[in-house]
């Protein structure tokens, strides 16, 4: 699930070495950005068959693609 | 005209409320002082009567100064706090202000906002007693990303935008309104809402926009906001719709939404119109050159068509022309041409072909690509490398040299890559350069410009060429990427 999630990121924002730096600051670092971030959202629902509702995530859950794959464990249970 | 209309709703003492952001609520009786403070102020200090710029983010005094200029006759340049300051220093080097309003930094002229606070809020005040402004007047002055990696300045005059108002103002029926805005003031879609709001004597409704990613607070934010329309691009709109709490249960009073900036989905009309029962979508469509847009379309519930860009205003006229200039027939595919009451007064301090006389009237070349059926435009895409990125209009040239401008570079080639639908989903600048890293590229790149601007990095070591000895461009999306 972790490469997955990391394989969507980097497809949709362009950076290709993600995965080695998984701490990285998405937001700071305007990694994703809002147009990224409307596609993530639709991607991960459908991969994963999840229902995320934005209002509900702390936004600082954005920030990194650990805390990412945290969101998408916690929403699948 | 509308300034007459404005002066009458702001001396009609009014204790509705005009603006509000966060917990700040200004009555229209308010907003009267701030504007006579500042006029009185203005007429005093700027006696050139140069063009004003007018530097903050949303803050009240932002939009008093707007129209103390306006009254006082003085064109004024909005900048945003956003935009780098290599680009704001670019632009008060074009205007060459005598006063400047806002926290500029480091600027004798900058009139500081704690001074422009103090001097609004004077109780004991003269009343505005004349309307100094004429139609022929530039009214203000919005920069847009050029092709030279400079930006250039439109002149839109009062004539202009009077036009476009009275326009707006009968296509959407609007009175004591709640509009909401998004744009920031020096993008010139937030000019519908800024104007439309004074007209129709609606409260202007400003939601923070700082952190979008704080869904939670922008969406509370909402739904106290009792909002009955909304300017916005569609990219926002998207952005919103990630949230099923969008809907009608958080804006129950919406009734419609005025799209401008880009491309308009059917997906997202459908999205909204299936959650908003009694919501109304216009598309509109105009470029900076012609005073925010020029045409527009109410898209019926359950159209499953194209979705045009719809019919010109009245004072307007719209042709499709070939690479000869000549006008096409009817669905056949060209360049388009706007002639008459919205075409701004032309770019300053710089020349161009964009700008002509057609037919007799002053016209405006958009490098747009499109089409008429049966009455109504639909847009297709663009004659050159200007795209649209989240509303935003950029020149791809202008990235590519401002990126060239950054020592150690040795090529640079932006291109934009595009989703199912053509629209942008990323810029990406493929960059040969011997010792930088694109974090460092990015880094330097945000002192020169804003942040929608600053394309995905990707470092290579070479450019493939075509046939013709040119990059190649297909090539270099597909293995480089």
């Amino acid at each position: 699930m972790e490469e997955k999630i990391i394989g969507i990121i980097q497809d949709l924002t362009g950076y290709k070495d993600l995965k080695k730096n998984k701490e990285i600051d998405l937001l700071e670092n305007e990694i994703l950005d809002s147009l990224a971030f409307i596609e993530l959202i639709s991607s991960l629902e459908n991969e994963f068959n999840i229902e995320i509702q934005p209002t509900q995530v702390d936004p600082n859950t954005w920030r990194s693609i650990n805390s990412i794959i945290d969101l998408v464990k916690s929403l699948q249970v | 005209m509308i300034l007459t209309d404005i002066l009458e709703i702001l001396k009609s003492d009014s204790e509705n409320n005009a603006y509000r952001i966060g917990v700040n609520n200004y009555t229209y009786n308010e907003l009267y002082k701030y504007v006579c403070n500042l006029y009185w102020f203005l007429l005093e200090k700027n006696r050139s009567k140069k063009p004003v710029v007018i530097y903050g983010s949303k803050e009240i005094y932002m939009k008093a100064s707007f129209l103390a200029c306006s009254f006082a006759g003085m064109p004024y340049v909005p900048i945003d706090i956003n935009i780098p300051k290599d680009r704001v220093d670019e632009i008060i080097k074009q205007i060459n202000p005598d006063v400047i309003i806002g926290d500029l930094e480091k600027d004798v002229r900058a009139i500081k906002s704690n001074d422009i606070y103090s001097i609004m809020n004077n109780n004991n005040f003269s009343e505005i007693n004349k309307i100094y402004m004429k139609p022929q007047d530039t009214y203000y002055i919005i920069f847009t990303s050029g092709t030279t990696g400079k930006p250039k300045g439109v002149e839109i005059t009062y004539s202009n935008l009077d036009s476009c108002i009275k326009w707006l103002k009968d296509i959407t029926n609007a009175k004591n309104e709640i509009v909401l805005n998004q744009a920031n003031f020096s993008f010139d879609l937030s000019v519908a809402d800024l104007y439309l709001s004074l007209v129709t004597e609606s409260e202007h409704f400003i939601i923070n926009t700082n952190n979008m990613m704080d869904f939670k607070k922008i969406f509370n934010e909402l739904k106290t906001s009792r909002v009955t329309l909304a300017v916005m691009t569609p990219s926002f709109a998207d952005l919103f719709l990630t949230d099923k709490l969008f809907s009608e249960e958080l804006l129950p009073e919406l009734k419609m939404i005025i799209f401008c900036g880009e491309k308009l989905l059917k997906s997202t009309v459908n999205e909204l119109y299936s959650r908003f029962k009694r919501l109304k979508i216009i598309n509109t469509y105009g470029p900076t050159e012609c005073t925010f847009a020029v045409t527009s379309f109410e898209i019926p519930r359950n159209f499953d068509e194209e979705i045009p860009v719809g019919i010109p205003k009245n004072d307007v006229d719209i042709f499709v022309l070939d690479d000869n200039d000549k006008e096409l027939k009817d669905g056949e595919k060209g360049e388009i041409l706007i002639s008459g009451k919205s075409v701004a007064k032309g770019y300053i301090n710089l020349k161009t072909n964009k700008f002509i006389t057609y037919k007799g009237k002053s016209a405006y070349k958009t490098g747009d690509i499109g089409y008429i059926k049966n009455g109504n435009i639909y847009i297709i895409g663009r004659k050159d490398s200007q795209i649209k990125y989240k509303g935003y209009r950029i020149e791809l040239k202008d990235i590519e040299s401002n990126i060239m401008d950054l020592e150690e570079i040795d090529k640079v080639v932006v291109l934009p890559k595009l989703n199912e639908n053509k629209k942008v989903e990323m810029l990406i600048a493929f960059v040969k350069t011997k010792n930088k890293t694109e974090f460092d590229i990015k880094k330097e790149l945000k002192k020169k410009l804003p942040s929608y601007m600053i394309p995905k990095i990707k470092i290579i070591n070479e450019f493939p060429i075509n046939k013709n000895g040119k990059c190649d461009e297909k090539r270099l999306m597909k293995e480089l990427l």
